[in-house]
C-alpha cells in the first residue's frame, strides 16, 4: 500500500465510525462484549461464574458453589464438566474453581483495575437470573445479559465490604457471574442484591465484589489457601471509635496491650487517614479497605498523631469474620452468635451466618428473618445484638426465623465472642 | 521528516474529525427515542376491558393499610381495571395485545386508536401459552409495523417496549437490551427493559421502530410478588406468533397449557400414609375417573405416594390432556384409575 | 531510527486513543455524576431519613417531607467528605412534599441549577440522585442512577392512595429506592427537573418526582422572604391561637390559647367564626385553606358571631410556638 492509500483508507475509517451515531456503536460494543462474556462464561448450579484464565480457572460466589468440593458446569457451547473447587472465601463470598478435562484453552475474561470505575459508568451484567439459560437447538446456551451503570463505588455492605454498586439488571441466579465494563474485562462479581417489600428481586440495587479485591486473594487461592480455605486480615487488637468524625478519618478509642495493633505503633486517638492509596474517612470505611485484604498482607496506613502524620506498616492478622467492631453493648457477658444482621422491610434479617460459629451450627441461614429472640419479638436488629451478649456462653437461646414464607423454631447455643 | 509531517497532517484532522462528529450518548439517545416515539405511536393503541365485577374483589379493595397495600399489589397481575396496551397488527382491523389483558369475565373491550378514535372490539382468539390475543375492529388502512429481521437478533440489540399508560392516550416507552435469544421455551427473548404490566401486548422494537416481538405480561415467577418488574421480561418473537396466528383468526382459542388439574382436595389431618381425599371438584378429571370422597391415593404415576405436597408436585409437571395412572385404597381394596387431567381454573 | 520512532510514537499515540475511546460512551454520565454529585446531600430529621439537593451557593437545600419529618424546625445533613452540619427549615409546603432547608454553614457550597419541568419529554434522558441504602449517610457516596422520563401524569387518589400531593408529576425510569426521597432527577443538562419525593409506584421500582416548575414559586417566595428577612430564626407556621369546632352551627371556638393573637385581640370562647379574610369559613378546612398561604406578620381579619351580633375582629398572625 502507498502512503496516500493507507491514509485515505485511515480517513476514510475514521469517517465511517464518526458517521454511526453513539447509541448505534453502543449497541455494537454491547453486543460485542455481550458474545465475548458469554464465551467465557460457566454456568453453576444456581448460580453463575466465569472463566478467568485460559487453563479453566473459574470464579463464583462462596454461597453458589463454595461449601463444594466440585460440582457439574456448563458452558456456554453446552459442554458439561466436572469443575473441581480449588479455594473459597467464605467471608469475602469468592470461590475459585478449576474446570476438568478441557480439550484445550478456553476463552477468559481479564480482571480490569477497578480503582479506575467512576460513577456513571456503563457496566453489563451477566449471568443467569431465575435459572432463565436452557440449551437451545443449537446446543448453546446462552446467560442473560443487562445493562446499566456504576452507580456508586467502595459501599461498605458488611462482608461485601468494599463493593461496587450497580443499576443493571441483578437477580436470584446472578449470583458468581461478572459486572464487566465497556472494554469486556470483569470489574466485579455480583452477588447480593437490596431488595424491598419482602422481595428477593431486583429493585435497581446490585452489589458486586471488586475485581481489585479479588485480585488481592487470588494468588493465596491459586494456592489453596489453608485447607482450601483463604481468610481475610485485620489488625488485632484495635479498637475503632464508632463516632462520627465528619470525615476527618477512623478514630482510634483504644489498643490493647501487647496486640498487633499496639506492637505496629498505634496508639489512642490516632486518626487513620489512609490505607495503601486509600483514604479512609470513617471507621466503616477502614473496615472496608481492610475487608479487601488477605491474611498475612503488608499495608500500609497513614497516621495523624496530633499535627503530624506518621507512617505505620502491619502486616494483617487473620480475622474470622466481619467484626461487630467491638460495640460495647449493656449487659456484656460474652455470649455470641456469629451473625450479621440488617434491618428491612421484612423486619431483622441475618446477611451473614459466619462458618463454624453458634449460628452456623445451630443451622441459621443468610436470609433468615429474625421474628422471636429469646422469646420475645424482635423490633430492630439492636434488640438481637442487644441480647446477644445479654447472656453467657453455653446458654441455649430459641430463635423463631421466618424462612421462604415459613416459621421455624431453631435452637442456638451461644458460644463465647472471639 | 516529510514523512512524519505527512501522516501527522492527515492522524490529525481524522480523529478531530470522528471528536466532533461524536454526540455523546445522551442526546443520541433522546433523539432514537423521540425518532421510536414518532414511528412507532401510530400503531400503539389502549385497550380499555370492561368485567363483570366479583363481589369478592370489592371488599377486599376496601381494606386498609398493609392489606390494601398488598392486594393493590396482588392486583397488578390480575388484568388491570384501567386500559391496558396494544398493537395495530393489520391495517385491516386486526389488533394484537396481551391474553392476560383481556382474561377473566368480560364484558367488552374498548381500542382508542393513536388518532384518538374509540372502536369497539371483539376478541378474536387467544393463546394463554404465548399470551396472546387477537381483536377485531371494524376499521380499514390502520397503520402499521414494519417487521425487523429476527437474523440480526442478538444479545445486546437495543430494543423499546412501547405501550399506552392508564390514562388511555400517553405514550409509555421502556428502552432496554435483548438480554438473551431463546427464551420460553423457544418462542421468544428476554429483555431488560422494565416492563410492567401495562407494556403487556405492547409492541418491542428495535431502533429503526420495527417490530420485534410482543411484550408478555409480568410473570409473578421473575417479579416480586406484587408484580414489581426486575429487569427480566419477556417477549414473544414475531414468526412464533405467526405460527399461532392463523387458529387465532380463525376463533380458536387455547389455553394455559401450564397448569395442569385433577379436581380433588385432601384431608391434611389424616393420619395414613398416602392421600386422603376429603373433595372431589365436580366435572373434574378426578371425578371422571371414578374417584370418589374417602378414598387414600397410594401410587400415582408408578410412584408410592406419601403427601398431599408431593402429589401436588407430580401434577404440576405434568400438562392439561395428559393421562395419569394412579391407585387408591377404598374399603379393604385398591383400585387401578386413570385421569385425563384438565385445564385448572384460571385467574 | 527516526522513522522508526515515529512510527511507535504514532502507533503508541493510536493505541493510547484506542484505549481512551473504549469509554467515550460513558462520558456524559461519569461527567454529570461529578458535576451533580457535589451537590446531592443525606437529610436527617423528624425520624424520617432521605436525600436533598443544594440548589445555591449559600447552602440552600430542597427536600421532603419524607425525608425530615412533617413539622422539623431543625435537620441535620451531611455532605461530600462525610460532613454532617445541622440546617434549619425555612419553609415548607408539605402537600407537595418540599421542605427548604438552610444549612448552617457559610460555604460557598456546591450546588446544581434548576431547569425546566415542562420541557420534560418522554424518553428524555433522566438521572436520579440520592442516598441508596445509606450510601451517603455510611459510605460518602452519592448514589446515581439513570434512565429516561418515562411518563407524565397527574396523580389522583386511586393512582397513589396515601399521596399528600395532587398534581402532574413525571415518572422516570432511573432505579429509585428508599431514602433517595428528597433527591433530585436531573435532565441531561445537569438541572433540576423535580424531586423524588413519591417514589412508591411498587410495580416498577421507579421515581416519581413532582415536576420543579409546581414548586419553582414556593421556593422563590420561601427563599426570598428568608433573604430580605433579617431574623435568624425560622421564618415558622402562622399562628392564630384558637381551636376550633366543627358544629352544626359552624366553626365554634372551643379555647383560646394564652398570649396568643387571638386573645390579644379579644376572640373568645364560644365565639362563632363566620368569616376569614372576606372568605366564608364554615368548616376548619376551609378555614385552613384561608391561613395557608399567610405569613406570621400577616393580617387576620375575621368576622365572628356573639350573642347574636356581627363582630369584626382583626388581628396580627403570631409564630407557631415550639412546645
Amino acid at each position: 500500500m502507498t502512503r496516500l492509500s493507507t491514509a485515505a483508507w485511515f480517513l476514510a475509517l475514521a469517517s465511517a465510525a464518526a458517521g454511526q451515531d453513539a447509541s448505534e456503536r453502543l449497541e455494537k460494543k454491547v453486543q460485542e462484549i455481550s458474545d465475548k462474556v458469554s464465551a467465557a462464561f460457566v454456568f453453576f448450579p444456581a448460580g453463575s461464574g466465569m472463566f478467568i484464565s485460559k487453563d479453566g480457572f473459574a470464579l463464583t460466589n462462596h454461597h453458589v458453589a463454595g461449601k463444594e468440593k466440585n460440582v457439574r458446569v456448563t458452558l456456554h457451547d453446552g459442554r458439561n464438566k466436572k469443575a473441581t473447587s480449588i479455594c473459597t472465601d467464605a467471608v469475602g463470598d469468592v470461590a475459585l474453581f478449576k474446570v476438568e478435562d478441557l480439550e484445550g484453552d478456553v476463552p477468559y475474561l481479564e480482571l480490569a483495575d477497578s480503582d479506575r470505575l467512576e460513577v456513571g459508568q456503563y457496566v453489563l451484567a451477566v449471568g443467569n437470573p431465575f435459572g432463565l439459560a436452557t440449551p437451545t437447538p443449537s446446543k448453546m446456551v446462552y446467560p442473560s445479559v443487562s445493562l446499566g451503570i456504576v452507580s456508586a463505588l467502595h459501599r461498605f455492605q458488611q462482608h461485601y465490604s468494599d463493593c461496587i454498586q450497580t443499576d443493571a439488571a441483578v437477580n436470584p441466579g446472578n449470583s458468581g457471574g461478572p459486572l464487566v465494563d465497556l472494554r469486556g474485562e470483569m470489574v466485579g462479581i455480583n452477588g447480593r442484591i437490596a431488595t424491598r417489600y419482602l422481595n428477593r428481586v431486583n429493585s435497581g440495587v446490585g452489589y458486586a465484589i471488586s475485581s481489585n479485591q479479588i485480585r488481592n486473594f487470588l494468588p493465596t487461592m491459586r494456592a489453596g489457601g489453608k485447607e482450601g480455605q483463604a481468610h481475610h486480615g485485620k489488625i488485632a487488637g484495635l479498637d475503632l471509635s464508632r463516632a462520627h468524625q465528619n470525615g476527618r478519618g477512623a478514630l482510634v478509642a483504644g489498643v490493647r496491650a501487647d496486640s498487633n495493633a499496639e506492637k505496629i505503633g498505634l496508639r489512642a486517638d490516632d486518626f487513620i487517614v489512609r490505607v495503601d492509596r486509600y483514604s479512609i474517612f470513617s471507621a466503616d470505611r477502614f473496615h472496608g479497605v481492610i475487608g479487601t485484604y488477605p491474611e498475612g498482607a503488608e499495608v500500609r496506613l497513614s497516621v495523624l498523631r496530633g499535627e503530624r502524620e506518621v507512617e505505620v506498616l502491619a502486616r494483617l492478622d487473620r480475622s474470622d469474620g466481619p467484626e461487630l467492631f467491638g460495640e460495647r453493648r449493656r449487659h456484656d457477658h460474652g455470649g455470641y452468635l456469629g451473625v450479621l444482621l440488617e434491618d428491612g422491610d421484612e423486619g431483622v434479617r441475618i446477611t451473614y451466618v459466619k462458618p463454624g460459629s453458634p449460628a452456623d451450627t445451630a443451622g441459621l441461614q443468610d436470609e433468615d428473618v429474625i421474628v422471636k429472640f429469646d422469646g420475645r419479638t424482635v423490633k430492630d436488629r439492636n434488640d438481637v445484638l442487644d441480647r446477644i451478649p445479654a447472656h453467657r456462653p453455653g446458654t441455649k437461646v430459641q430463635i423463631v426465623v421466618r424462612r421462604a414464607g415459613q416459621e421455624l423454631t431453631i435452637e442456638a447455643t451461644l458460644g463465647k465472642r472471639p | 521528516m516529510r514523512w512524519i509531517a505527512a501522516w501527522a497532517l492527515l492522524i490529525v484532522p481524522a480523529s478531530a474529525f470522528a471528536q466532533t462528529a461524536e454526540e455523546d450518548v445522551c442526546t443520541s439517545f433522546e433523539s432514537l427515542h423521540a425518532r421510536l416515539a414518532e414511528r412507532v405511536a401510530p400503531a400503539v393503541v389502549s385497550v380499555h376491558v370492561e368485567r363483570e365485577r366479583d363481589p369478592s374483589e370489592r371488599n377486599r379493595s376496601e381494606r386498609g393499610g398493609w392489606a390494601a397495600m398488598m392486594d393493590g399489589g396482588v392486583f397488578k397481575h390480575r388484568p388491570s381495571d384501567s386500559p391496558a396496551s396494544g398493537f395495530i397488527l393489520d391495517a385491516d382491523g386486526w389488533i394484537l395485545t396481551s391474553h392476560f389483558n383481556v382474561s377473566g369475565n368480560v364484558r367488552s373491550v374498548t381500542v382508542t386508536l393513536a388518532d384518538g378514535r374509540r372502536l369497539e372490539a371483539a376478541i378474536r382468539g387467544s393463546n394463554a401459552t404465548f399470551d396472546i390475543a387477537l381483536l377485531k375492529v371494524e376499521a380499514k388502512e390502520l397503520p402499521t409495523l414494519r417487521k425487523a429481521p429476527l437474523e440480526a437478533l442478538r444479545t445486546g440489540q437495543f430494543v423499546a417496549a412501547l405501550g399506552r399508560a392508564p390514562d388511555g392516550r400517553t405514550l409509555t416507552l421502556n428502552p432496554g437490551i435483548v438480554s438473551a435469544p431463546g427464551r420460553l421455551a423457544g418462542r421468544g427473548i428476554q429483555v431488560d427493559c422494565r416492563l410492567n404490566y401495562g407494556n403487556a401486548g405492547g409492541p418491542v422494537v428495535d431502533r429503526e421502530g420495527r417490530l420485534l416481538a410482543v411484550a408478555c405480561k409480568v410473570d409473578t415467577k421473575f417479579a416480586g410478588s406484587y408484580g414489581q418488574n426486575s429487569g427480566v421480561g419477556f417477549a414473544v418473537t414475531w414468526d412464533k406468533l405467526d405460527t399461532i396466528l392463523p387458529d387465532l383468526r380463525a376463533g380458536r382459542s387455547v389455553g394455559e397449557s401450564r397448569k395442569a388439574f385433577l379436581g380433588i382436595q385432601a384431608n391434611s389431618e389424616s393420619e395414613v400414609e398416602g392421600v386422603e381425599i376429603d373433595v372431589v371438584q365436580p366435572a373434574s378429571a378426578a371425578e371422571k375417573a371414578g374417584v370418589k370422597r374417602g378414598d387414600i391415593v397410594v401410587e400415582f404415576e408408578g410412584r408410592a405416594v406419601r403427601n398431599f405436597d408431593q402429589l401436588r408436585a407430580v401434577i404440576a409437571a405434568k400438562q392439561p390432556g395428559d393421562v395419569v395412572k394412579f391407585k387408591v385404597k377404598r374399603g379393604g381394596e385398591t383400585l387401578n384409575l386413570e385421569a385425563k387431567l384438565g385445564w385448572a381454573p384460571g385467574e | 531510527m527516526k522513522r522508526s520512532l515515529a512510527g511507535i510514537a504514532w502507533i503508541l499515540l493510536l493505541a493510547a486513543r484506542a484505549a481512551a475511546q473504549e469509554d467515550e460512551f460513558s462520558r456524559p454520565h461519569t461527567r454529570m455524576y461529578k458535576e451533580v454529585a457535589p451537590a446531592v446531600v443525606f437529610v436527617k430529621g423528624g425520624g424520617q431519613v432521605g436525600s436533598g439537593v443544594v440548589i445555591d451557593k449559600s447552602g440552600i437545600v430542597l427536600t421532603s417531607p419524607t425525608a425530615c419529618g412533617v413539622s422539623t424546625q431543625t435537620v441535620t445533613v451531611r455532605t461530600r467528605g462525610h460532613v454532617e452540619y445541622s440546617a434549619r427549615v425555612l419553609g415548607r409546603v408539605n402537600e407537595k412534599e418540599l421542605v427548604v432547608l438552610k444549612i448552617d454553614s457559610e460555604g460557598p457550597h456546591p450546588f446544581v441549577e434548576l431547569g425546566d419541568s415542562d420541557s420534560a419529554r418522554v424518553g428524555q434522558i433522566s438521572y436520579a440522585f440520592g442516598d441508596s441504602f445509606g450510601s451517603i449517610q455510611t459510605d460518602d457516596q452519592v448514589a446515581m442512577s439513570v434512565g429516561i422520563v418515562s411518563g407524565r401524569y397527574e396523580i389522583s387518589k386511586e393512582r397513589l392512595p396515601g399521596a399528600q400531593y395532587r398534581g402532574p408529576v413525571l415518572e422516570v425510569s432511573a432505579a429509585v429506592n428508599q431514602n433517595q426521597d428528597g433527591g433530585p432527577v436531573v435532565d441531561r443538562t445537569g438541572r433540576v427537573v423535580g424531586l423524588l419525593s413519591l417514589n412508591y409506584d411498587d410495580s416498577k421500582f421507579t421515581g416519581i418526582a413532582v415536576p420543579i416548575n409546581v414548586l419553582k414559586s414556593d421556593i422563590e417566595r420561601i427563599v426570598k422572604r428568608t433573604g430580605a428577612d433579617v431574623d435568624v430564626s425560622p421564618a415558622g407556621e402562622p399562628w392564630v391561637g384558637i381551636e376550633l369546632d366543627e358544629t352544626d352551627d359552624g366553626l365554634v371556638v372551643q379555647r383560646v390559647y394564652a398570649k396568643s393573637p387571638a386573645e390579644r385581640s379579644g376572640v373568645r370562647k364560644g365565639d362563632l367564626v363566620r368569616r376569614a379574610n372576606g372568605r366564608k369559613t364554615l368548616t376548619t378546612k376551609t378555614f385552613a385553606e384561608t391561613l395557608r398561604p399567610l405569613r406570621p406578620g400577616d393580617a387576620l381579619s375575621l368576622r365572628v358571631l356573639r350573642e347574636g351580633r356581627e363582630i369584626d375582629v382583626d388581628l396580627k398572625l403570631g409564630k407557631k410556638p415550639v412546645y
